[in-house]
């Protein structure tokens, strides 16, 4: 028996799903889904036109932006500074020198060519002036890719007002709200990286967000072999990190997929501790497939 | 009259023991469907006397050996539910 009600859409290069029990408006989907339609015509950086492009191609100089832009990019800041610049927005150029410089569909269909980073900027350096204009580094820029997704599910979840219970979820970082269909939790599985469409673990997840770095799906080839997109700040790289997928549980969908990045950053060693002390429900997953819980996931895993 | 009288305590004898199977009937479904409802802790703590009386008050071969049975049943671990949606890699 079907207890609730699913709607799909393509979206910021992923697909978004809202699911909701006992049923999800038609009205309520198409505000969602205009919500994600307007983060992404202002803050992706594969479209020349929106302003975040704008604002890269502006570095060196004061640039005026939108509150929208000044919100996201702020937040991604504060986010920065809390993890010690281990999440960095102004990896830009880096992730283009790894040759992630159109959207994965299309860089996936050709060979890459990695290039050096000459630009070497960080988020310390990246000014939001009182006047609401923003100045960048000359020659960086801004990449607020998973960040943008996950703030745009937070904000979307003000849209399901009318519903009892509900998720969206976007590429994997979702929101869920409420318990269930079932009045239990929405059941989440968190996909094998080894093995897309099979899941290693399942969540219970009621009033919680989920967000799941991982090295294995946004993957392209390079003349220097595969490459992926998550980029270390500290060498400009793509990460070295003996964890190929890092699950978090936080209140907010933009800060799982923070603490997500971060932990996998950090690899095995410095992970569970990062988790723990920041209250921070993790799964790791390691290159060998090893499946690692922190304190707290307990509450959330389906054994 | 002896037959007729006879009659009717042959029948009152039979109705009974048709009666007393159906009690014992009802007893087994109860402990079949109630089992799965208390969580195997629980169960290792409740007394199980009243089910084996009920078994003794009949013809007793059939509830009891059921009855003992179910613990272990309950035991297995239950099946992982379905992912209603899923969280993979970004």
């Amino acid at each position: 028996v079907t207890l609730f009600e699913t709607a799909t859409f393509r979206a910021m290069g992923t697909e978004i799903e809202v699911l909701a029990a006992p049923s999800l408006p038609a009205s309520v989907v198409e505000n969602v889904r205009a919500d994600f339609e307007a983060v992404e015509a202002c803050l992706s950086r594969f479209r020349p036109e929106s302003e975040l492009s704008e604002l890269n191609a502006s570095s060196g100089r004061p640039f005026q932006a939108s509150p929208l832009l000044r919100q996201v990019l702020g937040e991604a800041l504060a986010a920065a500074r809390e993890s010690d610049g281990l999440f960095d927005p102004v990896v830009l150029r880096a992730v283009e020198a790894a040759g992630y410089r159109e959207s994965i569909e299309r860089v996936r269909g050709t060979l890459q060519v990695q290039t050096q980073v000459r630009e070497r900027a960080t988020y310390r350096d990246v000014e939001i002036n009182a006047d609401g204009t923003v100045l960048l580094p000359e020659g960086c820029g801004i990449d607020l890719g998973g960040f943008a997704k996950g703030w745009t599910v937070d904000l979307a979840g003000k849209r399901m007002a009318g519903c009892r219970s509900w998720v969206i979820n976007a590429g994997g970082d979702l929101l869920a709200r409420g318990a269930g269909p079932e009045g239990d939790g929405w059941v989440v599985g968190i996909e094998d990286p080894f093995a897309q469409g099979n899941d290693l673990a399942t969540l219970r997840l009621t009033d919680a967000a989920l967000a799941t770095s991982s090295t294995m799906r946004r993957r392209w080839t390079t003349q220097d072999g595969p490459a992926h997109h998550l980029i270390d700040p500290r060498t400009q790289r793509p990460s070295q990190s003996d964890l190929v997928s890092v699950s978090v549980v936080a209140q907010t969908v933009a800060r799982a997929e923070v603490l997500a990045k971060t932990l996998l950053l950090r690899g095995k060693a410095g992970a569970l501790d990062y988790a723990e002390s920041h209250a921070a429900p993790a799964l790791l997953i390691d290159k060998y497939g090893l499946v690692t819980a922190s304190r707290g996931m307990e509450a959330y895993l389906v054994v | 009259m002896y037959l007729a009288g006879g009659s009717v305590g042959l029948l009152l004898i039979v109705w009974s023991v048709l009666a007393m199977k159906d009690v014992a009937g009802s007893a087994t479904m109860s402990a079949d469907t109630s089992v799965p409802l208390i969580a195997p802790e629980a169960q290792a703590a409740t007394p199980q006397p009243a089910v084996a009386s009920s078994n003794s008050s009949s013809d007793g071969s059939t509830a009891k050996p059921q009855a003992t049975a179910r613990p272990n049943a309950t035991a297995a671990p239950r099946p992982t539910p379905k992912p209603q949606t899923r969280s993979r890699g970004s």
